[in-house]
């Protein structure tokens, strides 16, 4: 690459906090659904569904903290990471529901989920291959 | 800090094999540390005359410890142990321990010690991270000094258009040791039964919510100095000055909801409570909370009300239209994910026809009361 072109790069990477990774939502092949809205997917993330086309999902979630978790739930839920906390906190302490698996980053969690049967995750769309299926398109 | 419920591989902490492909434990732990003064003309204020005129940490500290284990898809065991302050000292007690099952998609059984679930607020109700105030507002939420009893209950959940519906019916029994404005008393409720549905939408949920309950009441106070203030009477008074009252036919209702969109947060509860005979008193209770989120910032403002509507006495004499009217500024401060601050000032006057004292503790005959509370305090949960 130019390193003219380069310097003007990395100052857009280091000054500009909006700039946000393409996220997708991902799901093993086995998969029943080929594609869902965003609002099953936020119903998914929210702990209101546990089943897709009869089968029971197993939700991963990116470590607390990550730009693509805060990008994620921001965009499909419209929740900050203390209002989820809060949300999920309520469903915990009442027995009635539990918030998906922290599993790492994107890379970790395309492994989980191309390993694991009826796993539902989000991920940089950078990470997509064959071995899993993405369902949904964040805008 | 980055906290997170643990789960640990059951097969790993007990050695066991068996089912454990489905099987796991988490572990997850909530608590509010806090501290509380009341200035006005009276020592004491609240249920257990918890609040009084230095800053003490009773009327606003608890923490709980809760511990799920799901045996299979459909099988778990749950039980929390809950830390809780009161009258000048801190009460340990098993809340919740309780088996559930989820018998298809949408039925669910669950049998053991349960919450009692009278108010919108009853499951999370010492989970102060949940919710916006330090403590939910007394003026409803001190009307059911019972917070658990040990039964049943089946939840079925179904969509209704919009909303995801979830009706609850409950039958059980509790004896419990209860602060009824601020003396130490033995609750016997037979005969329990509940009914609520509860409506969720994309901004919030509305219930409304009915339980009953055939109660005995047992009192025991040791001098005439303990004897109970405010809206109770000395009626069948007892040697040692205890007071014995048995098959009072005993019901609350409530209607509430909660709403948050955008930046708004919103809740509020409408409740009648009834009870036989002219000991304890039926009232009307009610509070509105509005709050403004802006960026971690959330200030909010609530109004309490609380009236008696039969001709209940306190020695001898009528609270009927006794009234408590209560204002309450506060904002939280989330500091991260899981850890928030709050402060709040309230502002409570207590007035009626003959004098009226409410949850405020005044020796001898009732009598208007006023006071104001300050209240800091730290929310977490992990």
């Amino acid at each position: 690459m130019n390193p003219m072109i380069k310097i003007p790069l990395l100052l857009t990477l280091a000054f500009s906090p909006l700039s946000q990774a393409e996220l997708v939502v991902i799901a093993n092949p086995a998969a029943g659904v080929d594609a869902l809205d965003k609002g099953a997917v936020k119903q998914l993330f929210l702990g209101k569904t546990r089943k897709l086309a009869g089968q029971k999902v197993k939700l991963l979630d990116q470590v607390s903290g990550s730009a693509d978790r805060e990008q994620f739930y921001k965009q499909v839920t419209g929740k900050s990471s203390a209002q989820l906390k809060s949300y999920w906190s309520r469903l915990i302490f009442t027995g009635k529901g539990k918030p998906p698996e922290v599993v790492g980053d994107s890379a970790a969690v395309k492994a989980r989920v191309a390993g694991t049967a009826g796993a539902v995750g989000y991920v940089d769309a950078a990470q997509v291959d064959g071995s899993v299926k993405v369902l949904f398109r964040l805008p | 800090m980055r906290m997170q419920g643990k789960r640990l591989p059951v097969a790993l902490l007990l050695g066991l094999s068996c089912g454990a492909a489905q099987a796991e434990f988490s572990l997850n732990g909530f608590g509010t540390l806090g501290v509380a003064e009341v200035h006005g003309d009276d020592r004491r204020y609240g249920l257990s005359g918890e609040y009084v005129d230095e800053l003490r940490t009773e009327p606003v500290s608890r923490a709980g410890l809760q511990g799920r284990y799901q045996f299979s898809d459909s099988l778990s065991a749950t039980g929390q142990l809950l830390v809780r302050g009161e009258r000048s000292r801190y009460d340990t007690d098993v809340e919740w321990a309780y088996l559930s099952y989820q018998a298809t998609d949408s039925l669910e059984l669950r049998a053991g010690r349960l919450r009692l679930p009278a108010f919108l607020l009853s499951e999370s109700l010492d989970v102060g991270y949940s919710y916006p105030w330090i403590r939910p507002p007394a003026e409803v939420y001190s009307q059911v000094p019972i917070s658990r009893y040990i039964g049943g209950d089946l939840l079925y959940n179904t969509a209704l258009g919009d909303y995801d519906t979830t009706f609850q019916l409950m039958l059980g029994q509790t004896d419990s040791d209860v602060f009824m404005n601020g003396a130490e008393t033995e609750m016997e409720a037979r005969d329990m039964w509940g009914a609520s549905i509860t409506l969720q939408y994309e901004y919030g949920r509305v219930r409304l919510g009915h339980v009953a309950a055939n109660i005995d009441v047992d009192t025991n106070f040791r001098a005439v100095a303990e004897m109970p203030p405010g809206n109770f009477v000395v009626g069948n008074a007892r040697d040692d000055f205890g007071l014995v009252l048995e098959g009072l036919d005993g019901s609350f209702t409530s209607l509430g909801y909660s709403y948050e969109r955008d930046n708004w947060v919103s809740y509020g509860e409408v409740a009648a409570r009834k009870v036989d005979g002219l000991n304890f008193p039926d009232t009307h209770s009610a509070f509105l909370t509005l709050g403004y989120r802006i960026d971690n910032w959330m200030p909010h403002l609530t109004w309490g009300w609380s009236e008696v509507t039969d001709d209940a006495q306190v020695n001898g004499v009528s609270i009927k239209d006794g009234e408590q009217t209560s204002w309450t500024v506060g904002v939280r401060y989330d500091v991260q994910p899981g850890l928030a601050v709050k402060a709040e000032y309230q502002m409570i006057d207590a007035d009626g026809p003959n004098g009226y004292s409410s949850l405020f503790e005044t020796a001898g005959l009732p009598r208007d009361a006023d006071a104001e509370i300050v209240s800091l305090a730290v929310d977490f949960v992990f």
